[in-house]
């Protein structure tokens, strides 16, 4: 089990980080509260989110000068809930937080493995390799697995007729 | 995994010559379905799948003797060792053992068999005459995956550990709590562990080259492997697969490793890229050779025993690839079912008087 920051991490970037040094690089990762910007905002069109639990996949780059390779590309989903459950646009980062597999939308509760347990009636997110449970209504909260916290979530802001995938969550840096 | 010998062109003659004539050794590939509490047979020459055998809950070890007449498998949510009878794919007896048995491997005579214990916090030494424990080896981290040197003389234990969690998320579910940054060469006369390997994280799957001198190491923090000199017990190389900007900036990890039979070759994943990566090992530096593309989160590897194919567990697809290791093609992709998450698997070469599943 671990986090992304072991997955990825060299000593010398590490080192350099926590001595000042990534202030200095060129185009410094840019942070607001516990959000990291992405490089350049993903542009969605809203008319692809207007029906609810059709996913929309995207990727989107952020600096990442913790890691050897120095930034990170991320793939993520963006959703509608019903309006049973709020109606509002998530978007959230398709790696497990546990050992960073590949999450997948199962739009099919049904094929969630019954050892997970009871579960809601709605599309939920699969971890395929140790089989934790998210729950994208509950903003992506582990439901079950051993995943030690829900997946990490993207912010966006709507714009005209297009929504903007700008940030993630910074945990998912540590 | 440990490689095997080689079958001789004549040896597979032979064979061939008598199935015409009844019954006839066969390769058989079993598959631990770790979403399921089943092993699924497939069987090599045709890729068809024979059936299933009921194991446990979520098997995660398989490991058979050089006598190839007798499989073992791990039940890891059930916390169990399964004997099966692969002529007849049936099993023949459970034994309860230490708490999450994950990684198995057996002594060429198939007397010993060595069970990281991840609950315990211990590797625990089964004998198989005796069916019982006969000894507990504790090491740091969670016990997870081990190895046998080709002459049964060291045992490779490559305990995980709980990286960034913490002390209580781990206590919280039964798991220890030590980091691990090592690997432990146990002698496997005494079950004493001898001499540890430094290394810059937590391993994860090892293989051991076929002379026995050289071990190659995944580890989470490294697309590539490490190259540990048994004689020198220390690292000697690093190998690190050759990616795309894309690639490299894409958190994955590598989590599945195999050597070829005649030490030339090593074979490694990386799971969130979808790429098996090929180096030539017959020199001090690994050499990137090929990399090939497998379906998705490719978990496992494992060589066949006359190094002419390479099997890669798709573990998010339920597949899984057959690759042939002299054209470097895939050549075929095995759909397994749906949601069986296959994981760890193992080529047997079962003697005559195989029967099919359930016979």
């Amino acid at each position: 089990m671990m986090g992304l920051r072991t997955a990825l991490l060299d000593r010398r970037s590490l080192l350099a980080a926590l001595f000042g040094l990534f202030g200095a690089r060129t185009g410094a990762a840019q942070r607001t509260e516990d959000y990291r910007a992405l490089q350049e905002p993903v542009g969605l069109d809203l008319h692809r989110l207007r029906e609810p639990w059709r996913p929309v996949l995207f990727r989107g780059w952020c600096e990442a000068p913790e890691t050897v390779a120095g930034e990170m590309l991320l793939r993520g989903v963006a959703l509608r809930l019903p309006p049973e459950d709020g109606g509002g646009l998530k978007a959230y980062c398709l790696l497990c937080p546990h050992e960073i597999c590949g999450v997948d939308f199962v739009e099919d509760p049904s094929w969630i493995p019954k050892e997970a347990g009871p579960m809601p009636a709605h599309p939920l997110f699969l971890c395929p390799c140790h089989f934790s449970v998210f729950d994208p209504v509950a903003d992506g909260a582990v439901l079950a697995g051993p995943s030690p916290r829900g997946l990490y979530r993207f912010g966006l802001e709507a714009l005209d007729d297009r929504v903007q995938v700008n940030r993630v969550e910074e945990a998912l840096f540590r | 995994m440990r490689p095997r010998k080689l079958r001789s062109a004549l040896g597979l003659t032979v064979l061939s010559l008598l199935g015409a004539a009844g019954a006839t050794a066969e390769l058989k590939l079993y598959v631990l379905d770790s979403a399921r509490d089943s092993v699924t047979v497939i069987e090599v020459s045709t890729s068809r799948i024979l059936g299933t055998i009921t194991v446990g809950e979520q098997p995660h070890g398989v490991a058979a003797p050089k006598s190839q007449d007798v499989l073992w498998v791990t039940a890891e949510h059930a916390d169990l060792l399964v004997k099966i009878d692969p002529t007849k794919d049936t099993v023949l007896a459970r034994y309860p053992v230490g708490a999450r048995p994950n990684e198995i491997d057996i002594t060429s005579d198939g007397r010993l068999i060595y069970i990281p214990s991840m609950g315990d916090g211990v590797y625990e030494v089964f004998d198989t005459a005796a069916e019982k424990i006969i000894a507990r080896i504790p090491t740091d981290g969670f016990p997870h995956n081990v190895v046998l040197s080709p002459d049964d003389r060291f045992a490779y234990l490559s305990p995980m550990d709980r990286g960034e969690y913490t002390v209580e998320q781990v206590q919280s579910v039964g798991l220890p709590v030590s980091l691990n940054e090592k690997l432990y060469i146990v002698d496997t006369r005494d079950q004493t562990a001898l001499a540890t390997v430094p290394l810059a994280d937590a391993p994860r799957p090892i293989a051991v080259h076929p002379r026995g001198n050289r071990l190659f190491v995944n580890r989470d923090d490294l697309l590539g492997f490490e190259v540990i000199d048994l004689a020198e017990r220390r690292v000697v190389a690093t190998a690190r697969y050759d990616l795309s900007r894309e690639e490299r900036a894409t958190p994955s990890r590598s989590h599945g490793i195999g050597v070829t039979p005649d030490g030339n070759e090593v074979w490694s994943t990386d799971i969130n890229n979808g790429v098996v990566h090929v180096f030539d090992v017959s020199a001090a530096e690994p050499r990137q050779i090929a990399r090939l593309p497998t379906g998705r989160t490719p978990l496992w590897l494992t060589v066949s025993p006359d190094g002419t194919s390479v099997f890669v567990a798709n573990t998010a697809d339920d597949t899984i690839s057959v690759f042939d290791v002299e054209t470097k093609t895939e050549r075929i992709r095995i759909q397994m079912e749906k949601g069986s998450a296959p994981k760890r698997h193992l080529v047997v070469d079962v003697p005559e008087g195989a029967t099919r599943t359930g016979q």
